[in-house]
């Protein structure tokens, strides 16, 4: 009875969504509802509002400033929330990670990450820093140092990884994300504009225009280095083990 | 039929797939590497819709950070799901 | 029009070693003979495609990226290789032996 009814139910949900798919208009249509409102002004004026080439940056990071300082304040949370049910290491202990794995990573493996680490991280500074003028940016760009750090991780240990990016470093480094937005959007409440109004306006604007993009950079530079160090940190809370045992020689 | 109308028919329905797959797998392990293949999926779906920024994030975020993060949490907790 | 040809005919072989790996794979009866399609046909067959991605796209600088593209997944897929078969073998996963009854030929 039970599962008649909810065949019922899911086929009248099925009729009912192809119903609305249907009646959606087409994709790339240029007639579309999205694509009559606020996206052709986007697409004219980016360039000369926001001064990135790449109109998704430019998008994200200056017309929707305040939605993405939300996503990021939610990522910052994210972090606190890990912490808070599995605990931060203590400062000046250098947590052991007890190797349970019965087969240790071999010479070949561990050669091959120390060389390929680099790479990553080059990759992910320039993913960071064409950000406004090639898909990329700040989000993307601090996971692919997250996954270079995930690894690391796994491959030599929470003690070598810890060493490399010790607590005092990753720590104010979390809040990079915010607080770089909070600065860069201060920056426009000094000069007489609106929050996130990027580079005072009327200041910055006399001075010289690309001031704007530097800004958008500094933005990006630090949602990377935020988002990298939210992700570590998470990774080093999940696999920390509670025993502390000395580091090996 | 187009070829790019039946690559994305192709696409769609390896998606439903996958995510068939990892809901109703028993063995978790299987299950976090088949929605890695779910992200991979979803990546190279967001390429074909012209972002490839988000193409971007889904394949570092959703194939990379959060598979292996899944994998410690099951190596921390239990392999198989309960009755 | 001669260099589509090439080209195409790069992205074939690479899809053939594809579809040659995906079959070892899925017949394949134990860890250690999977390992060797998988490994070895995901290797060239990419490397196939790239090569003819190469060709069609003639000299650019996109001709070092995926050059890169292609150093960094023979690297990284021969690791890969090593490390899963290395650490079956030192947990003792056993082997693949054939029996004398099983006719149709594959897998015990």
């Amino acid at each position: 009875m039970k599962k008649v009814a909810a065949l019922l139910f899911i086929s009248a949900l099925a009729v009912l969504l192809l119903y609305v798919v249907a009646s959606m208009p087409p994709m790339g249509d240029p007639d579309n509802p999205t694509a009559t409102h606020v996206i052709p002004r986007y697409l004219e004026r980016a360039e000369e509002e926001t001064h990135t080439v790449n109109v998704v940056t430019g998008v994200i990071l200056n017309y929707r400033g305040y939605d993405t300082m939300g996503e990021v304040t939610v990522i910052f949370c994210a972090l606190a929330a890990v912490l808070a049910v599995l605990g931060r290491e203590r400062r000046g202990v250098i947590h052991g990670f007890v190797d349970r794995s019965e087969v240790p990573a071999s010479v070949i493996v561990k050669t091959m990450v120390r060389f390929m680490v680099p790479f990553i991280i080059l990759f992910s500074v320039y993913t960071i820093l064409h950000g406004e003028t090639s898909p990329g940016g700040g989000f993307q760009g601090g996971a692919v140092i997250g996954g270079s750090m995930i690894i690391f991780t796994t491959i030599f240990g929470l003690y070598e990884s810890s060493r490399r990016i010790p607590l005092k470093v990753r720590a104010p480094l979390e809040g990079a994300a915010v607080m770089g937005f909070f600065l860069v959007g201060s920056l426009g409440l000094v000069g007489g504009g609106n929050f996130l109004t990027y580079a005072w306006p009327r200041v910055a604007q006399g001075l010289h225009p690309s001031l704007v993009v530097w800004l958008t950079v500094l933005v990006e530079v630090g949602i990377g280095l935020g988002g990298a160090m939210v992700l570590t940190s998470i990774l080093f809370a999940m696999i920390r083990e509670e025993e502390e045992i000395a580091p090996a020689s | 039929m187009k070829m790019g109308t039946a690559l994305n028919l192709v696409l769609i329905l390896l998606l439903l797939t996958t995510a068939l797959l990892a809901v109703t797998a028993r063995d978790l392990l299987a299950a976090v590497v088949v929605f890695s293949v779910y992200s991979l999926i979803m990546a190279l779906m967001w390429q074909r819709l012209q972002a490839p920024d988000l193409a971007l994030t889904e394949a570092a975020v959703g194939a990379g950070v959060t598979t292996v993060l899944f994998v410690i949490t099951i190596f921390k907790t239990r392999r198989r799901e309960e009755e | 029009m001669a260099k589509d040809i090439v080209a195409g005919i790069f992205c074939c072989v690479g899809t053939l070693f594809f579809i040659i790996g995906t079959t070892g794979l899925l017949r394949m009866p134990d860890l250690f003979t999977r390992l060797h399609p998988s490994t070895k046909c995901d290797t060239l067959g990419a490397c196939s495609v790239i090569v003819g991605m190469a060709v069609h796209n003639g000299w650019s600088w996109d001709l070092l990226k995926l050059a890169f593209i292609v150093c960094f997944l023979l690297l990284s897929s021969a690791t890969c290789g090593h490390a899963i078969g290395r650490s079956a073998l030192r947990r003792n996963i056993p082997y693949w032996k054939k029996k004398e009854a099983n006719e149709d030929g594959h897998g015990a």
